[in-house]
């Protein structure tokens, strides 16, 4: 067979291959499948005596192609070419080029297949890839990437330069790495127990925290990588907290710092107080005994007002600043109960009527309908008093107070305190509950803590509420207490029962009998002892004095007494254990009042008070008026009560 | 790690075509690879001799499938005799392996030798070109030093060897525009057979080619965007301010040329003048287009980095009409097609980098191949000279490289040359 026709029909035969005949000496076309010349666009006539350097014409393949004229190449296999067609576009492919020695024929064969479209996928690819490792370094978080057999896909630089990873280590593998990674941990196990769990198709989205031996804190989230459903691998994002923790510790710590600072401050006024009064106990209590003398000259009853009035205010000043140091501390609690309101605004008058009687200035007092609510009654009345007082001490000569309570918007109960005083500018109106802010007070020669508005503003806005201040210079300030009502079951009370017995009781009052109480004062401070004595005797009535707990219960199984006073802290025994031990001796409350005297009544004391069996509390210094009251609260129920009067005129001694 | 039993099969069943790995030391089986396709009946038949009973294959990138088991009756037997031969054949490649062994480490610690060069003089060629301007005489009297130690390092060497340098030392702080091209330039100029005074002044020249770029503000040399028309034209003062400098320093007048002329190209495109072909210094037309491909591969901006194959290819067949036609083949020659520092694929299907090329045979250059079976620090290194039956397939983007070969290869941000003497 001609060898020409053979060439001829071995070209035939793989007509579907692109293939080049090429002479080795002259780098010649010298044929080429139907299907290469269909791809070049070439006729074979065109195509046959050209250089195969205008066809595959590549930096590489130019290069080989010189190579093999000169003898240094033979063959090439599975190399990237670009093969020039007629009108000058080119395309992409994978040639193998081969000799073949056949009969007397010394041939180059170039076999080649078209590989535009891989190389278009693979360009596609290389952008994507690209693209994604950028994504992954601009991330500010060290991100690794584990397929499911456990392999290492893929990770930044942070990730290697947040856990210091030696290039040692990057060398060996995904293995080394978490070796690496577990060991710069406090607790290897956690990161070990995570790479087991890798196993399971997990989303972690609580994040995960990696305390390093040197201090870092890590916090790492898992996201599993899937394709078309299947489980992939797992992206392991590392994000650095340490600053963020820090902070945060620092932040708790100042806190607690700052909280301790305040107990401090609070646990030393709350101190400094009761050492206060304990002095001021004496100071008032022998005051008030020698102002009660008749034979003092008129000048020393002058002096000893004096002091009495400036003892008062001594001791309003330090109840004051205890109670804004329980607000500021949060240990202040209110005692909730039902109460009336009226009744309430009644009491305060009659406290203030002498002040405004001094000052020449007209209380009024409007009641509609009587309101029942749940408040704190005691801390009602100081914020009310103190409103009151200033509405008095701040009057003009001749001035008149106006008070009127009602339900508002919003079931709110609404307490109205008007003056006529000479008002407060727009711009002074927030000053006014600033602590020690007189406005101008001392210039007029007003007495006062200048704490009084600041505490009755906290007291209010603890019960929900607030104080509200409306005014007009030169006619006058309009105080407005506010407080809800709805959750403290506000009640009208129209046929204001209660009021009628207050009436009856005070009625009887008037007509005074006199009747004389055996008093028990349980007290172990001598100085104590003799003002208790004196203020009771001022009073007529027969003291005895127990010295503690004991000598108390001691007193009362041997002697009948209408009323005990006992001290709170007494040695060997103190009053709470004392009441308890009294009513367990049958002694009822309602037969045998036991009142505490505590120099620091706080709300735990009062209820413990209650608790161990105690009727009612006053506040040391004692104050004459308080005791006043008691005795004749209880004078008036043992003329009320028969049954309680019974001893009424016992005189033992 | 899937199903075990469906990864490992007896080499009874091993046949053409299957992709197996040998989990071997690679001192200890006489082929090239741990793993690697079978290709002929005489690597069954080896593998079958090594005393292994089962075989590690993967189906991916296999043709075929194994025998089964009781199909492997079907692979015939072989005579005593051929087995005898056979053993023999294995004793002899692996007392050869051995030596390869050897070699290879011999090879490592050449490579090592020239980066610990290569360190030495890119430190003091840093050092030389910052002061220039403070001491001109002492700073060009140090680089010529510089250049004449290489000069007598390759005088005399019967061949070259451009070499790149690996990621241990080539890291972008250690880059030396100035001696990449002053070390391209003199093996350059010993392919075009210059005499040796004519390679130290190519050598000298391109070591100081940019002097002049010491004048133009920071701001438009260490620019990495897009410059504006001022800003370019700051920058294509460089030359004259190189001249300058020349001047001061008393150098020559062909040191001169090259400063000025480096930017000028064979079309007339260039600048500072516009010089056309000849009216361009035959020095400076080496030394401009040494320049020229490493702007390409190593570039201030970062993003438009090329790798030098890309570099080389686009000379090639871009901006031929940039440089004077026989220079550019030279140059393409020494370089060698997949020049030092090219991630390529191999025609059996491997991938490696090429650290160094033989200006003899340009399409045979040395490569370190990735073997998953073999540490980095041991990885094979193949000379395509002695291996006739692989050839480089292609060149390809490292940025393509999966993690783990990326690491292992370590293609550098910054191609950094140094050169061998064989």
């Amino acid at each position: 067979m001609d060898p020409s026709e053979l060439l001829n029909n071995m070209l035939h035969r793989y007509s579907r291959d692109l293939m080049l005949v090429v002479e080795p000496a002259t780098l010649m076309i010298i044929d080429a499948s139907n299907e290469m010349l269909k791809r070049l666009r070439y006729s074979r006539n065109e195509l046959i005596g050209k250089k195969i350097t205008d066809i595959d014409h590549n930096l590489s393949s130019v290069i080989f192609w010189n190579e093999l004229q000169r003898g240094n190449e033979v063959q090439v296999i599975n190399a990237e070419s670009d093969f020039l067609m007629s009108n000058g576009q080119q395309f992409q492919v994978m040639k193998n080029v081969k000799h073949i020695n056949f009969l007397d024929l010394n041939w180059l064969i170039v076999e080649a297949t078209d590989n535009s479209k891989i190389r278009r996928d693979e360009d596609v690819l290389v952008k994507l890839s690209s693209q994604l490792k950028s994504t992954l370094e601009a991330a500010g978080d060290g991100i690794l990437v584990i397929s499911t057999n456990g392999k290492l896909s893929n990770m930044n630089h942070r990730f290697s330069s947040m856990w210091n990873i030696p290039n040692h280590i990057l060398d060996e593998g995904i293995e080394a790495i978490n070796w690496w990674v577990a060991q710069a941990l406090t607790e290897p196990e956690v990161y070990q127990r995570l790479l087991e769990h890798l196993d399971e198709n997990i989303e972690n989205d609580t994040p995960l925290k990696l305390e390093l031996k040197n201090g870092q804190i890590f916090e790492t989230r898992i996201y599993p990588q899937k394709s078309a459903g299947e489980l992939e691998g797992h992206v392991l994002n590392f994000h650095d907290i340490t600053d963020h923790v820090q902070y945060e510790q620092a932040l708790i710590l100042e806190r607690e710092k700052a909280e301790q600072s305040s107990r401090y401050k609070s646990d030393f006024l709350s101190n400094m107080s009761h050492e206060l009064r304990t002095p001021l106990n004496a100071i008032l209590g022998f005051s008030q005994i020698m102002g009660l003398d008749a034979d003092l000259s008129d000048d020393n009853k002058q002096y000893v007002q004096e002091i009495i009035s400036a003892g008062n205010h001594l001791l309003d000043l330090i109840n004051e600043v205890l109670d804004l140091t329980k607000i500021e501390s949060g240990h202040f609690d209110l005692a909730v109960e039902e109460f009336h309101v009226g009744q309430l605004i009644h009491e305060c008058l009659v406290l203030v009527a002498t002040l405004a009687n001094d000052a020449n200035i007209q209380l009024h007092y409007q009641n509609v309908d009587d309101i029942k609510i749940k408040a704190d009654r005691k801390r009602l009345k100081q914020v009310l008093l103190n409103l009151l007082a200033n509405a008095v001490k701040y009057n003009l000569p001749q001035g008149q107070v106006y008070v009127s309570a009602a339900i508002g918007k919003d079931d709110r109960l609404l307490i109205n305190i008007k003056d006529t005083g000479p008002g407060i500018a727009q711009d002074r109106i927030p000053e006014l509950f600033q602590p020690f802010n007189r406005l101008d007070a001392e210039k007029r020669h007003i007495e006062g803590t200048g704490i009084g508005l600041t505490l009755s503003q906290r007291i209010v806005s603890i019960m929900d509420g607030a104080i509200e201040v409306s005014s007009e210079e030169g006619k006058g300030s309009t105080f407005t207490i506010n407080l809800p009502v709805s959750n403290q079951a506000a009640v009208q009370d129209k046929q204001a029962a209660n009021n009628q017995v207050a009436t009856a009781a005070a009625e009887i009052n008037q007509a005074t009998v006199h009747i004389i109480l055996n008093v028990l004062v349980a007290e172990d401070v001598l100085a104590n002892q003799i003002v208790a004595r004196k203020l009771i005797e001022k009073f007529g009535h027969k003291v005895h004095i127990a010295d503690n707990g004991f000598a108390a219960i001691e007193a009362v199984k041997h002697r009948h007494y209408d009323l005990v006073f006992m001290d709170m802290k007494m040695p060997e025994m103190d009053g709470l254990a004392a009441t308890r031990e009294i009513r367990e001796l049958g002694h009822e409350p309602s037969q045998l009042p036991i009142i505490a005297m505590t120099a620091n009544a706080t709300r735990e004391d009062q209820e413990q008070c209650m608790q161990a069996g105690m009727n009612d509390f006053i506040a040391k210094p004692i104050n004459i008026e308080e005791l006043e009251q008691i005795f004749q609260s209880i004078i008036d129920k043992k003329i009320l009560d028969p049954g309680l009067g019974q001893k009424v005129s016992g005189s033992d001694e | 790690m899937d199903d075990e039993d469906n990864i490992f099969i007896t080499v009874d069943q091993l046949r053409i075509g299957i992709y197996v790995h040998l989990d071997l030391g690679w001192a200890d089986h006489p082929f090239t690879f741990n793993s690697f396709k079978i290709k002929n009946k005489q690597q069954v038949q080896t593998i079958r001799r090594l005393g292994k009973k089962t075989i590690r294959w993967e189906p991916d990138r296999s043709d075929v499938e194994p025998l089964s088991s009781k199909d492997s009756s079907e692979v015939e037997e072989i005579s005593d005799q051929d087995e005898l031969a056979l053993d023999e054949q294995i004793c002899t490649e692996l007392a050869n392996k051995q030596l390869r062994v050897q070699q290879l480490a011999d090879y490592r610690k050449k490579i090592e030798a020239v980066e610990e060069s290569f360190l030495k003089a890119s430190q003091s060629t840093q050092q030389i070109i910052k002061k220039i301007i403070a001491k001109p005489e002492e700073s060009v009297a140090q680089a010529s030093a510089q250049v004449k130690e290489i000069i007598d390092c390759m005088s005399g060497a019967p061949e070259l060897a451009l070499q790149v340098i690996s990621g241990k030392n080539g890291n972008a702080s250690i880059y030396s525009h100035a001696l990449n091209v002053s070390v391209m330039s003199i093996i350059f100029a010993y392919e075009l057979d210059y005499p040796s005074e004519k390679a130290f002044v190519t050598g000298l020249g391109a070591m100081l080619h940019d002097i002049g770029l010491i004048r133009v503000p920071d701001r438009v040399t260490k620019s990495r965007g897009q410059l504006s028309k001022y800003e370019i034209a700051a920058r294509q003062m460089h030359c004259q301010y190189g001249v300058d400098i020349a001047k001061q320093a008393n150098l020559g007048q062909d040191l001169q040329d090259i400063i000025y002329q480096h930017h000028e190209y064979f079309d007339g495109s260039g600048y500072p003048q516009g010089l056309q072909g000849d009216e361009i210094d035959e020095i400076a037309q080496l030394v401009g287009l040494v320049n020229h491909y490493d702007n390409m591969c190593n570039p201030q901006n970062v993003s438009s980095v090329l790798t030098p194959h890309e570099a080389l290819s686009t000379m090639y067949a871009r901006q031929s009409h940039l440089f004077e036609p026989r220079l550019l083949q030279g140059f393409i020659r020494f370089m060698g097609v997949y020049p030092p520092g090219c991630v390529v694929n191999l025609s059996n299907d491997t991938v490696g980098i090429v650290i160094k090329v033989y200006s003899s045979t340009p399409l045979r250059p040395t490569i370190i191949v990735y073997d998953e079976d073999i540490p980095k620090h041991e990885a094979v290194i193949l000379d395509l000279r002695e291996e006739s039956d692989i050839n480089v397939s292609k060149a390809i983007n490292p940025s393509r490289l999966p993690p783990e070969i990326f690491t292992y290869l370590s293609p550098q941000e910054r191609i950094n040359y140094y050169f061998d003497t064989v």
